[in-house]
């Protein structure tokens, strides 16, 4: 249905600007860059790339690489701090301003291609399906067009310390709790009024987001029983007194002096961690939770690090070869190497160095449980009520007495759109 | 000097005066001042050249907002898609509100030219000197002078505040929010739409509206009155006589205006955290077992805001009172003192009356500025903690001011955002006008006695 | 002959003094603390205590009170019987002390007492008998009276308490800057080790921090931001206040409507037009709007202006000055303070403006302002690693603000009730 649409909308693009060719003096397509140009008399291009802070002298050296292996362009390169979780409200604040190539995660595509601000990743499209895992090419697809090249997953899971627990113990989130590490030490620590977390213990009870494939705009299962399970076991873990939330890096700073036995995070904490711990620390999948009965793996959402081009870029060709290069396996390898980035290209996962990393490991054993996020830009009005149902119970304004009804409210939030 | 309209120019003027109304400056230059006049019709020309190449597009394109989305063509050759970019809403409504606020600029020069010229016309009539260009240039430095000095603020005013100012309020007329983004979307004129969605009882977001209101005025009133009661106690305390090393203790609490809010309020706000520095020596020190939730639950968070608002508002007033102290005449205290009023009877007679006549419209002023305070929110709880009641990311602290901040950063509902803004104004419009007018009242009275 | 002692004295309130002086030791033998089941007064926890493995200092404190108190009812009796001005300020002193104690008492015995393991439970503030309470009332009652004999002002009590609730915010950043430990959240107030390292990264540390760019940035908008709209301001006034012209009062209803609306509500406009100008995400934009506002903010100066006497500006005229040499010559001169006050808040603005700045500058870090770096320095993902050097950072741009305020704090009061005045 949706496809259809597409199709018909583009139809109807094709035909407005045959329209306006013709007519009017206002033909604003962009005539791509790279027809014309060739080795011998070089097309001068500039971009301006977004990138995180540690990969910063990385990407300079990337790009004097891609300089090099494009005799064609003459480029001209500006590089600028813009962590992943930064660019897409940049983006949106000024298209005009913004990077022609710019890393953000997976699950905000659906929004700016609804919002008319990423390209459709094409070039070389073929080559791109045989390099990556089909989950990340699906994250970073939409209608079945692709729209960023995933270079490394962007999820969370669990590190432990070796000294507290051991390998054991930490398969099962109510054997952890349960045992017994000492007076100020905390057992577990997560961040539940975050709502890129929270979704793991409704996913682990079975409800779902979006219909079963996360496509239904409508469909919300949080409120049912399984739901009302998920959020009582939730309410009951944030009220043990081993369970501390974490809020501003507490949790982190706990975890370094050895009173807490796990937190859930993602590699971005681990050279922290590392450094702190070396040895004791230990990292691996999700545990398991038993709710209402069943016991299965916490799932949290499946999403990735991308490298996407603004739709309105001076030299599509060119920002399109850029980002896949970026993203390509020797790069990814390099990201590694530097700055222990888990890579998403298949040729990499036999890499025996890259595997014997603790926390890849750990990241790619808990690809295994996690859910695709839904790739549909109702997921935008998930991000906000899902936020208050954590904040809520953290707080202890919600409990078990009032847990239905903000299930309730929650689901009718996340499944409509504000106004008709 | 007889006033001189723009339409009793035209029935009094000369021929020349007439045809100034079309070839601007014809007037002025006839009778000599020929620099004023080609100004004039250098201005006219200008328009009537931007209106034929862009303008009238423009007036076009702010009825429709648009026609034509944007688009994608599938090129073979290279195997990637072409962006055929479509209209852009947002910049046609901009493009046509700067062309309306230019063209009502135009229009009042058009109006100053028929007087100018109709001006000099009389003087040459009557005989007198007309000035010439090095006479208009002196007069700027004299009678004039408010011409030179109100210029560059007039076109930053006009160009910074109130061209973008109309632009935000026929934003409210649309629907430019999260499904109607451009460049991808266009948006659309929906008239009172938005407006029915806020104030109506049935949705989301006058579900959030109508608290949020509430806790702006109740924060507005409290904050307010809580500053002002208390800054003035403090100031005549550190005022009275007995009290020694008067700039020192006003040092002190100056402090906290000094050091720039937004530094204060963050270290404030991690001190109240729940592992903040005051939670961990509350329990350090056997006051609590289990840390207070300062900013964490909406009720708590309300009254802390209030508080450490108390921390950074009543230095200000302090400061301000302690300058009207000095101004009170001595006499009225020695007079008072030789009938034996007491220091509770001589604040009743006369500080706090004198106090209060002198600052009520730095209490109206504060109390708009209060409903508008965006910082001590933002940066205390971000309006939170937020709530499932609450439109999208609207918490339990949020004033109109930063909801409307949140709409447009983090929402992009900016039709709501602009329509929030409208309602502040009138909010804040309404109070002061009540407020002014009764205080005028009182001023009169003053008067009498 | 009492005559001769008691000047400088206001004996009425010595009866007060020896009532809540006796009151004090009296409480000495009501209960004072809940020791497992039963209550134990301050007499009776003393040997405990002496005999307890606790600090000296701790036991000096807990043996002070009640040797104080004894003191304190001595030289009571005696301020009562022969009131002397002496007599009284050393009473006011031995108060002042014991109740300083009392309410040290109340923060410090958790840790004292819990140490020392001299309770049978954890202790915790709810365990205090009515006896204490009633010693830290009576200890402030007896303060109170004290100074009111000796005619001291009692308001120094509250200042000074007062005083160490404003303060203490301050000192946290100020111990902060100097924290040799890293990290957002410690559990103690006063910091393990001391560094200067926290000022030195902010220099050095380039790769992320560039708070020396950030302030010369800062710098730069602050010095042209305060002479642009000085001068603004003062023109704007000036035309408002001291001449006449049609449409005057018209122009001042307008700019009172227009700064009803929330300022920020129209920021993405501007940006665009900035954009259009072709100068969005510079300094210069920054300097260029906050110059084109400031006439909004003319009523302050124009409340001065209004002060000065009409008459002087027209003998001026009729000697022949012009308006602008009225301007240059006259109320310019005489407008010292509100002119000070005027650079002063234009200068500081800048320093702590957030909001505007960041809807400005984008992604154009190397404009980034001091406000926004150190701002982008406490975002949850690195606050923990760099919450010292925020502190120092913070430090660093308040300390020339507050020597500024505190040397032109006079002009500032003067400025600002001109302002009122209005």
């Amino acid at each position: 249905m949706r496809k259809r649409l597409l199709a018909l909308t583009m139809m109807s693009a094709l035909t407005v600007t045959a329209f306006a060719g013709c007519g009017s003096d206002k033909s604003n397509t962009q005539k791509p860059a790279g027809n014309a140009a060739s080795a011998e008399n070089p097309q001068a291009v500039s971009l301006k790339l977004w990138t995180s802070e540690e990969d910063y002298e990385l990407t300079e050296d990337m790009c004097a690489r891609f300089d090099e292996a494009h005799p064609e362009y003459k480029c001209d390169f500006e590089i600028t701090i813009i962590n992943v979780d930064e660019s897409v409200e940049q983006l949106e604040t000024d298209p005009d301003n913004a990077a022609d190539v710019f890393i953000m995660p997976s699950g905000s595509i659906p929004q700016l291609v609804e919002e008319g601000l990423v390209y459709p990743i094409t070039y070389d499209a073929d080559t791109l399906k045989g390099l990556y895992s089909e989950g990340a090419l699906d994250a970073c697809s939409m209608n079945g067009e692709l729209y960023g090249v995933p270079f490394t997953p962007n999820s969370w899971f669990m590190f432990y310390n070796k000294k507290l627990f051991n390998a054991e113990e930490v398969k099962s989130l109510e054997t952890m709790m349960a045992k017994d590490l000492g007076d100020d030490t905390y057992n577990f620590a997560c961040s539940l009024s975050n709502s890129w977390y929270i979704e793991a213990w409704f996913y682990a009870a079975g409800c779902t987001l979006f219909g079963e494939d996360g496509t239904t705009p409508d469909d919300c299962t949080w409120n049912n029983a399984n739901g009302l399970a998920a959020g009582e076991y939730i309410i009951d873990l944030v009220n043990n007194p081993k369970y501390i939330e974490d809020k501003d890096g507490i949790a982190g700073s706990l975890m370094k002096e050895g009173k807490l036995g796990a937190i859930c995070t993602g590699t971005w904490g681990y050279p922290e961690l590392l450094e702190a711990l070396g040895d004791d620390l230990g990292a691996v999948a999700l545990p398991t939770v038993e709710i209402a009965g069943k016991t299965a793996n916490l799932s949290n959402f499946a999403d990735y690090k991308c490298f996407a081009v603004k739709s309105n870029t001076s030299a599509p060709l060119a920002a399109q070869q850029l980002a896949e290069f970026f993203a390509n396996e020797e790069n990814q390898l390099l990201r590694y190497q530097k700055n222990s980035t888990p890579p998403t290209a298949l040729s990499l996962t036999d890499n025996a160095d890259i595997m014997s990393d603790i926390s890849t490991c750990a990241l790619l054993a808990q690809t295994e449980f996690a859910t695709p996020q839904p790739a549909i830009s109702q997921i935008n009005a998930y991000w906000t009520p899902a936020e208050a149902l954590g904040t809520g119970i953290v707080n202890g304004e919600i409990t078990k007495a009032n847990l239905q009804e903000s299930l309730d409210s929650l689901v009718q939030s996340v499944t409509t759109k504000a106004f008709e | 000097m007889k006033k001189i309209t723009f339409i009793k120019a035209f029935r009094e003027g000369d021929i020349f005066s007439k045809i100034s109304y079309l070839i601007w400056g014809l007037s002025n230059m006839v009778r000599g001042q020929i620099v004023k006049g080609l100004a004039f019709l250098a201005i006219e020309i200008t328009y009537i050249i931007f209106m034929i190449t862009s303008g009238v597009n423009h007036i076009e394109n702010l009825l429709t907002l648009g026609t034509q989305e944007q688009g994608m063509v599938f090129n073979e050759e290279i195997g990637i898609y072409e962006i055929a970019q479509g209209d852009n809403s947002m910049l046609f409504l901009l493009y046509g509100v700067a062309t309306i606020v230019y063209s009502l600029v135009v229009i009042a020069v058009w109006i100053i030219s028929v007087g100018s010229g109709e001006r000099a016309r009389i003087a040459k009539e009557n005989g007198h000197h007309v000035p010439g260009f090095v006479d208009e240039c002196k007069a700027l430095l004299d009678k004039k002078i408010y011409r030179t000095f109100l210029a560059i603020p007039f076109v930053g005013i006009l160009v910074f505040t109130i061209t973008p100012l109309i632009y935000m309020i026929l934003m409210a007329f649309t629907n430019y929010d999260a499904n109607h983004q451009p460049p991808g979307n266009l948006f659309k004129w929906v008239g009172l739409e938005t407006f029915r969605q806020i104030l109506s009882a049935n949705n989301n977001i006058s579900a959030t509206f109508w608290p949020v209101l509430g806790w702006t005025l109740v924060w507005g009133v409290i904050a307010t009155f809580s500053c002002y009661f208390l800054g003035m106690f403090l100031a005549i305390l550190i005022n009275s006589d007995g009290i020694r090393g008067k700039k020192i203790w006003r040092t002190i609490f100056m402090l906290t205006m000094a050091i720039p809010a937004f530094v204060s309020l963050l270290v404030v706000s991690t001190m109240l955290g729940s592992n903040g520095i005051i939670n961990v020596l509350l329990q350090k020190w056997g006051f609590t077992t289990q840390a207070l939730p300062f900013l964490t639950n909406g009720t708590w968070a309300k009254v802390t805001i209030i508080i450490v608002n108390l921390w950074i508002g009543i230095p200000a007033t302090m400061l301000m009172v302690t300058g009207i102290l000095m101004n009170i005449p001595k006499e009225l205290y020695e007079s008072a003192k030789i009938d034996g009023a007491g220091p509770v009877k001589t604040f009743t007679k006369i500080t706090f009356p004198y106090m209060l006549f002198i600052t009520t419209p730095y209490l109206i002023t504060n109390l708009i500025g209060n409903f508008n305070n965006f910082g001590v929110i933002y940066f205390m709880t971000g309006g939170g903690p937020s709530t499932l009641d609450y439109y999208k990311g609207a918490g339990k602290t949020d004033l109109l001011v930063t909801w409307l901040y949140k709409l447009t950063k983090d929402n992009n509902d900016f039709n709501y955002a602009a329509a929030l803004g409208i309602i502040i104004f009138v909010l804040s419009a309404t109070i002061s006008l009540i407020t002014y007018s009764r205080s005028k009242a009182i001023k009169d009275e003053e008067g009498f006695q | 002959m009492n005559t001769n002692h008691t000047i400088g004295m206001n004996i009425g309130y010595r009866k007060g003094t020896l009532v809540s002086g006796l009151l004090f030791f009296v409480a000495l033998f009501l209960p004072f603390i809940k020791d497992g089941d039963h209550n134990r007064n301050m007499v009776g926890l003393l040997p405990k205590l002496l005999t307890a493995d606790m600090r000296v200092t701790g036991k000096i404190l807990y043996l002070a009170i009640p040797v104080l108190a004894l003191v304190l009812l001595g030289v009571g009796i005696a301020l009562f019987m022969r009131p002397s001005r002496k007599m009284a300020i050393c009473y006011s002193i031995v108060a002042a002390l014991e109740t300083a104690l009392t309410v040290f008492t109340l923060f410090s015995s958790k840790s004292l007492l819990d140490k020392a393991h001299v309770l049978e439970h954890k202790f915790m503030v709810s365990h205090f008998g009515f006896g204490f309470w009633i010693m830290l009332v009576c200890g402030f009652v007896t303060l109170f009276c004290a100074m009111r004999t000796a005619k001291v002002h009692p308001g120094y009590i509250l200042l000074t308490i007062l005083s160490v609730i404003w303060l203490f915010p301050i000192t946290w950043i100020i111990l902060t800057a100097f924290r040799a430990e890293s990290g957002y959240y410690v559990g103690y107030f006063f910091p393990k080790g001391l560094t200067f390292n926290n000022f030195v990264q902010l220099f050095s540390d380039t790769s992320l921090i560039h708070f020396g760019k950030w302030w010369t940035n800062t710098l730069l908008v602050a010095t042209c931001n305060c002479i642009l709209t000085s001068l603004i301001v003062l023109m704007t006034a000036f035309s408002l206040s001291k001449t006449r012209f049609g449409g005057r009062m018209m122009l001042m209803k307008i700019m009172l409507i227009i700064g009803m609306f929330p300022g920020f509500m129209s920021m993405v406009a501007v940006y665009n037009i900035l954009k259009g100008i072709g100068i969005a995400q510079t300094l210069g934009a920054l300097i260029l709007v906050n110059a084109a506002g400031a006439a909004m903010g003319y009523y302050i100066v124009k409340g001065f202006f209004d002060t000065i006497p009409k008459s002087l500006d027209e003998a001026a005229l009729l000697d022949g000055a012009t308006k602008w040499q009225v301007f240059t010559k006259i109320t310019i001169p005489m407008s010292k303070p509100v002119i000070i006050y005027t650079v002063l808040t234009s200068f500081i603005g800048p320093w702590g403006d957030y909001i505007f700045p960041s809807m400005m500058l984008g992604d154009n870090q190397s404009q980034y302002t001091v406000a926004l770096g150190l701002n982008w320095l406490t975002d949850f993902r690195r606050i923990d690693a760099y919450y010292t050097q925020f502190a120092a950072g913070a430090l660093l741009i308040s300390l020339p603000i507050v020597i500024l305020f505190v040397a032109l704090q006079r002009f500032y009061v003067e400025g600002m009730s001109g302002a009122v005045k209005g």
